[in-house]
């Protein structure tokens, strides 16, 4: 009976605390359960959700080339080195000397102080070393250092350095065109970065199996432009000789082909280098020809006759008295460089008479001069493809002065840039038409898609084809023994061009040591249909167009000739001629 | 009617814990994969080795339940010591606390925390008639003693609790008296005290528990993310396999987390059908106990249920945060072979008992009340 009850108490003990084990697990349960049930369903706690990152894929600009595919511009791709810290840290948990270590790594293998490098470290993402050389990232990867982040990105090369620098331009450290063609044409040299979406782990890895691409990452569009790179080498070499030999402030030179309106080379000095625009001041960086204005002067007159003569008020043969180099009008007096009784009209242009000229614009009016000088595209840009374009001044007809008649026609009171006055020049040249000049040839996508060319708006005639001709023969005059710039003259070519000497505004007053010397002319060629401009701003000690400017144009166009391969067609004559005898 | 109602009981574990396996193997699929591609490149890693795991468990059920129960009892001593030799092997070894084995290590810790329990199931039916002595306890207590010191030098306080928590329940179910499980707590909360105060880091675990907020970025970091990844889970969880938290926010999503992971993944449906999984498999076993009229097979089946039951418990409790963090793996979630071995190994043992137990004819049973959800 004892062993019974005993046994009986042993068992009923062990179901009691049976029963207490299964109430306590059963609360325990119970209150994992209801945590659950808050954590999940009531009260959820707050936190980022989804660790998806955007990333853009960097994309590499277009390849500017010139008219021969040379190259001008290319992009070339390169990694810079970041650190993340967070990864540096982590791995101090395992290996406490890892940080130091990894600065002295950096310290020996990029060469940069140890203090510069301390100090970057102290950011949570540091850029170490933008464009990391072939060396230095391979010695960087074969070190396998943890937390090192080698983020790719293309970089900006001229291999020109200085040649068409302000054609081109340069581009921003984010790849952004900020000057030239570059910035002019950026929206099809930049293409469109890619975006994708990547998952971050919680260490800042990306998981790029998970990546999911927003927008396919789309290469810029390779450019072509116009330029001649040989031409454009010529010009650089020409104006920078005349720069220093005449101390100038600057110099400008424009090539262009008369019909198309392709601007062959384009440039001025002061220069910079694309490459590292940073180095150079802005002034050096601005692209004359297009942003500065200047007073025309004699190189004007070219607009005042082919309006005359096109309107038929006078003809080249007309006699016209020039007042003995001096002529009291309109309440002061006009002066001739040199002293001339009378001339015919065509004399007037050769010699580069003020006097003679404007009797000629007041024979035609103010009104026609006026509407000339507008269709000769003055007063408004050119509409070239660079930035930066300066509209020029020319005063609407009622702001003009009783005065005014006698200084438009020589080329005072109105402000041009380079690109305008070979634009007018051009009209001459090409039989009377108004070009639209421009620096894009046209542009390619991929090198499978198709070229698409560039298209300017149809040329409007400006004046007759008879009047090109008379106004063509006048001005080869110019180069001729009796003209002003006997020093453009290339034997056996057809040169015609028009010299300029203008007096620069300092104060508001016309300044008596400081002129703008300018030369436009052309090549009349089976072959070739060159317009060159040359302007030097501010030579000394001479400062006569014809002496200063003419002989640039000269040797631009001589060597250009020779290097054209164009043979000259008054010697065929001559030749003729000499046989024949 | 009753041999039905049995089988029930059998088809119970069976069933439970082969939804647990499989359930738990998709898991370390999910949460593995990431850490496996940034240790070997290969994401399925972990999850070939847990399917060798599997493996060798499912030979083992076999084995196990090729014999019957009393072998294992007439060998519970021999078992025991074996694997309290296997412990202190990992030193000789230079490595903290892995055996390797080729391309599988092994953690003996997780083999003594189930030789224990054989052992003592043993122990306390040997010791029936003088169980509310104290001195029987004292031969128990060396060994708790001296698992506890290795288990201390490998730096495992989580097995170290679930193996105190078991000899607790068992001791207390063995029918100890009440003051000496009272003595043996009180020493136990002094030591975990003690080593607390020893090793700093244990401090900082607590304070971080107590306020996770604090220091989002440092020790309250895991806590949060874990919250996060609970609670972003909502009701129907974001789908397999879609979960964000297990990429490295979460420290060892694939041990310590992994029931994070289930929350983020699978919701509240999936966290809740795991606890009742887990909880059937408890009650099971602690029906079982009350079934049963052999006293190892009653101690045996309580220690896997307090395993399996406190094993659960304390994960869910650092993932929800109800406890101080600490590492803790969930039986058959968290990879870690060893650990899934073992706890296959005492399903194993469970289903060889539950089969025992639902086909023997002359057992005593005695109506109590007993807790079942089913």
């Amino acid at each position: 009976m004892i062993r019974l009850k005993q046994e009986y108490s042993e068992k009923d003990l062990l179901n009691k605390r049976l029963f207490f084990t299964q109430i306590t697990f059963g609360l325990m349960f119970s209150i994992v359960f209801f945590s659950l049930v808050k954590v999940q369903i009531i009260n959820p706690p707050e936190g980022k959700t989804g660790q998806y990152e955007k990333v853009e894929i960097p994309v590499p600009r277009g390849t500017i080339y010139d008219r021969n595919g040379k190259i001008l511009a290319m992009s070339v791709p390169y990694y810079s080195l970041y650190i993340d810290s967070w990864k540096v840290n982590h791995q101090k948990k395992k290996e406490p000397s890892y940080p130091e270590k990894l600065k002295e790594e950096l310290v020996a293998i990029l060469r940069i102080p140890k203090a510069e490098i301390e100090k970057k470290f102290q950011q949570r993402y540091p850029l170490i070393k933008r464009e990391l050389s072939i060396e230095e990232y391979k010695a960087l990867t074969e070190k396998n250092l943890p937390g090192t982040v080698f983020l790719p990105s293309y970089k900006r090369i001229y291999p020109g350095g200085t040649l068409a620098c302000h054609i081109l331009g340069f581009t921003g450290t984010d790849g952004y065109g900020l000057e030239g063609v570059e910035l002019y044409y950026n929206t099809i040299l930049q293409g469109e970065k890619g975006i994708s979406l990547v998952l971050k782990d919680g260490t800042g890895d990306l998981i790029y199996s998970v990546e999911k691409k927003l927008s396919l990452p789309r290469p810029g569009k390779d450019i072509y432009l116009t330029i001649d790179t040989n031409l454009q080498y010529i010009v650089e070499e020409e104006i920078e000789n005349v720069y220093h030999k005449y101390n100038a402030a600057s110099v400008s030179a424009i090539v262009i082909d008369y019909y198309t309106g392709e601007i062959l080379a384009l440039a001025n000095i002061p220069e910079y280098d694309p490459n590292n625009p940073g180095k150079f001041s802005p002034s050096d960086r601005r692209n004359r020809a297009v942003t500065d204005l200047f007073e025309p002067g004699s190189t004007f007159k070219i607009v005042t006759a082919a309006a005359a003569i096109e309107e038929k008020v006078i003809s080249p043969d007309d006699i016209i008295y020039c007042e003995n180099g001096k002529w009291f009008i309109r309440n002061h007096y006009l002066r001739d460089v040199h002293q001339y009784g009378a001339l015919k009209v065509s004399e007037i242009i050769e010699k580069s008479s003020n006097i003679g000229t404007v009797k000629i614009a007041m024979k035609l009016g103010e009104e026609k001069l006026y509407e000339y000088c507008k269709k000769f595209g003055f007063g408004k840009p050119t509409e070239i493809d660079l930035p930066g374009e300066i509209s020029g001044i020319l005063r609407p007809l009622n702001m003009w002065s009783s005065y005014s008649i006698t200084a438009v026609p020589i080329g005072q009171e109105v402000g041009i840039n380079a690109l305008q006055g070979i634009k007018a020049m051009a009209v001459i040249a090409n039989g009377g038409y108004l070009i639209q000049p421009h620096i894009l040839k046209g542009f390619k996508e991929n090198k499978s898609e198709k070229f698409i060319s560039w298209k300017g708006q149809e040329n409007q005639r400006v004046i007759s084809q008879d009047t090109c001709e008379i106004l063509t023969k006048i001005l080869q005059e110019v180069t001729g023994q009796g003209g002003t710039a006997p020093l453009a003259n290339i034997p056996g070519y057809n040169i015609s061009g028009k010299t300029g000497t203008a007096q620069k505004i300092v104060n508001g007053h016309y300044s008596k040591d400081r002129f703008v010397a300018s030369f436009v002319g052309f090549l009349q060629h089976k072959d070739a249909r060159m317009l060159v401009l040359v302007k030097v701003d501010e030579p000394k000690p001479i400062y006569y167009g014809g002496l200063v400017a003419a002989p640039v144009f000269k040797n631009i166009m001589w060597r250009s000739l020779q290097h054209l391969n164009i043979p000259p067609e008054l010697f065929e004559e001559e030749h003729k001629l000499v046989m024949r005898k | 009617m009753l041999l039905k109602k049995r089988f029930s009981l059998y088809f119970k574990i069976l069933i439970s814990g082969t939804m647990l396996i499989l359930i738990g193997s998709v898991f370390v699929l999910s949460s593995s994969s990431i850490y496996g591609i940034s240790r070997t490149g290969n994401p399925t890693y972990y999850f070939e080795k847990h399917m060798i795991w599997l493996l060798l468990g499912i030979t083992g059920i076999w084995l196990i339940n090729r014999k019957d129960i009393k072998f294992i009892e007439r060998y519970s001593f021999l078992i025991f010591l074996f694997s309290l030799f296997l412990l202190t092997l990992p030193r000789f070894f230079g490595e903290l606390r892995w055996i390797r084995l080729g391309p599988l290590s092994f953690q003996p810790a997780e083999l003594v925390k189930f030789t224990f329990i054989i052992y003592l199931a043993d122990y306390f039916k040997r010791k029936q008639a003088n169980i509310e002595t104290f001195k029987i306890l004292i031969v128990p207590l060396i060994f708790l003693l001296l698992i506890t010191g290795i288990l201390q030098t490998q730096k495992d306080i989580g097995t170290f609790v679930i193996i105190f928590f078991t000899f607790i329940l068992m001791t207390f179910l063995a029918g100890v008296r009440m003051k000496h499980i009272i003595l043996i707590i009180l020493s136990g909360i002094i030591l975990i005290c003690g080593l607390v105060v020893i090793f700093p880091y244990r401090i900082q675990r607590i304070k971080t528990y107590l306020n996770p907020s604090a220091d989002t970025q440092g020790s309250g970091y895991q806590t949060i993310q874990s919250l996060i990844a609970m609670g972003s889970g909502g009701i129907t969880g974001k789908g397999l396999g879609a979960g964000e938290r297990k990429l490295k926010f979460l420290p060892e999503a694939h041990k310590d987390y992994i029931y994070a992971v289930v929350g983020e993944e699978m919701g509240f449906i999936g966290t809740s059908f795991i606890l009742f999984l887990f909880a059937t498999i408890v009650f099971s076993c602690f029906t079982i106990t009350n079934l049963t009229a052999d006293a190892y097979l009653k101690f045996l089946t309580a220690g896997i249920g307090g395993l399996f039951g406190f094993q659960f418990l304390l994960h869910a409790c650092v993932v929800l945060n109800l406890v101080p963090a600490k590492g803790t793996t969930l039986p058959f979630f968290s990879v870690g072979g060893s650990s899934f071995l073992i706890n296959i190994l005492a399903l194993g043992v469970l289903l060889n008992v539950a089969r025992k137990v639902c086909t023997e004819e002359n057992i005593e049973r005695t109506e109590i009340p007993f807790i079942s959800l089913h």
